[in-house]
């Protein structure tokens, strides 16, 4: 196995590899999550690679790659544990 | 009278300025696919979510739209198209409209323009909008004058500093964008394109050191250490060099491409950066006759990075309108700059060196897939040209993977020539 010619993160190279390979309309559709929120990218994303696993089984196989789905999932909890804490911030303080 | 003006200009000052989101969400950018390209004449245009229609020529097009033409370079000056102050050439975008319909795999020749069309120019708005906003362009009618966005991209991004006269044809003879391989026409044969994902391409490129200044000629080879220089431990060295290929063997000269572009080389190969010197010492014999040393090598400056918007979060990172902006931020630092004192084009530190990486790697993926028996006829830029019997195609894929090629859209690539079922793809 030759090394990459370009270091890339492995979870990176799994998100690309599967927009690269969702239909079109599914990539277009992709562009799109360029102007929501952290935690509305994350999940617009899962659910557009849901949709595309159903119809595409190599999709499938690079979800079943080691660490993608855990990565995702961490990064969809991290993002919402982020929101939350900044909601909470924001949110009027409530003395007891 | 003059009232009334300094009541006007304190309305549109207190005016609130629109943000750069604002602006790239009220810029249309349309497409036109011209029947016959080197006419300029009819064809379809497009807008995204709406309805093509049909246009006898430029002049049909809208002007409240920025259109971009499937004509090419020559054709639109010489038909007047470069005059028309809301239409731009194919290459705007840094590639031509064919190249990025075919690396996301759609076909836009023929009768297929209609459809493919309507698919494009959603992926085009989407890149020129993205650009707008995070380029910060907040005002399109003047920022986007530009034969191309990579020129208003250019503008963007801090000036590099002037290189010495002494420097500028050894940085020109050291220049080389994209290398050619001769390859005989194959019958049942498909050119395709392999390209890096190009955000993350972009990103490993702009991490790359380059010279900083106090360059110092030597005259002769004397204190030239090549095992240093192979070690990466010494200075950024600009090379005055002869490259011997006799005994290395044919496919692998010719891979070497050394000085062999896409067109006709405007200087003579005579120098090399200490990056190149290093992949093609490997192989080839090279004769030192002079060098010049630059006294540090520093990063890029971080004005010359990626904007912190296309970069702050990993799945921006892998949007394909993404790919395509990074790609024209990394165009615009290794394009040649007209200088008005030599009337000429000229290459500057950054633009060479980044270009030597370029070369350096498009290199390295390009000898691994000649290993694993394929035809390559030129690399760079990111990418590596592949011909391929048809029905070799499923064996290239694998490949290209293996080797972290994204580009082409594999899947419609595939079921174009019957490989996968349309349910893949579309």
């Amino acid at each position: 196995m030759l090394a990459p010619i370009i270091p890339i993160d492995p979870l990176d190279r799994a998100i690309s590899q599967i927009v690269w390979r969702l239909p079109l309309q599914l990539t277009a559709e992709m562009d799109a999550i360029f102007h929501l929120s952290p935690v509305q990218r994350i999940q617009r994303l899962m659910e557009i690679i849901t949709t595309a696993a159903k119809r595409d089984p190599k999709i499938v196989e690079v979800l079943r790659q080691p660490d993608v789905l855990t990565g995702l999932k961490q990064i969809a909890d991290d993002r919402r544990a982020e929101q939350d804490l900044v909601a909470q911030q924001q949110s009027p303080s409530r003395a007891p | 009278m003059f009232e009334l003006n300094v009541t006007h200009r304190k309305a549109a000052q207190a005016e609130p300025k629109p943000s750069p989101r604002e602006v790239a969400e009220r810029l249309m950018v349309g497409i036109v696919l011209h029947d016959n390209r080197n006419t300029l004449a009819e064809g379809w245009a497009f807008l995204p979510h709406r309805e093509p229609f049909r246009v006898r020529g430029l002049y049909d097009l809208p002007n409240d739209v920025l259109w971009i033409s499937s004509g090419d370079f020559q054709d639109f000056r010489k038909l007047g198209g470069a005059q028309m102050h809301h239409v731009r050439r194919t290459g705007y975008l840094g590639l031509k409209l064919s190249e990025i319909a075919t690396d996301f795999g759609i076909r836009i020749d023929g009768h297929h323009a209609l459809e493919g069309g309507k698919a494009l120019v959603v992926y085009v708005q989407h890149a020129v909008r993205m650009a707008v906003e995070v380029y910060k362009l907040d005002d399109p009618t003047r920022n986007l004058q530009d034969d191309t966005l990579v020129a208003t991209i250019s503008k963007a991004l801090p000036p590099t500093p002037p290189s010495k006269d002494m420097l500028l044809r050894k940085l020109s003879s050291a220049y080389q964008s994209w290398s050619s391989k001769y390859t005989p026409f194959m019958d049942n044969c498909v050119r395709v394109r392999l390209r890096f994902n190009r955000m993350p391409y972009a990103e490993w490129l702009l991490s790359n050191p380059v010279p900083d200044s106090g360059w110092s000629h030597a005259l002769s080879d004397v204190g030239f250490d090549h095992e240093a220089v192979m070690a990466g431990t010494f200075p950024p060295t600009l090379i005055e060099s002869v490259v011997e290929l006799d005994g290395v063997p044919a496919e692998l000269a010719g891979l070497i491409a050394y000085g062999f572009g896409a067109s006709r080389q405007r200087s003579k190969r005579a120098w090399m950066t200490d990056v190149e010197y290093r992949w093609v010492s490997r192989f080839a014999r090279v004769h030192v006759k002079s060098y010049l040393v630059s006294s540090t090598c520093l990063p890029l400056p971080s004005g010359c990075q990626l904007p912190s918007g296309l970069t702050q979060d990993r799945l921006i990172k892998a949007l394909p309108a993404t790919g395509i902006v990074s790609y024209i931020h990394c165009q615009a630092l290794m394009a040649a700059k007209y200088s008005r004192v030599t009337n000429d084009q000229e290459y500057d530190v950054h633009a060479t060196w980044l270009r030597a990486h370029d070369r350096a790697i498009c290199f390295e993926a390009a000898l691994r897939m000649q290993q694993a028996g394929f035809q390559v006829s030129g690399y760079g830029n990111g990418s590596v040209m592949v011909h391929v019997d048809r029905e070799k195609l499923v064996e290239l894929e694998q490949a290209a993977i293996a080797n972290d090629f994204t580009m082409p859209r594999w899947n419609a690539l595939l079921q174009e020539f019957g490989y996968v079922s349309p349910d893949h793809s579309h």
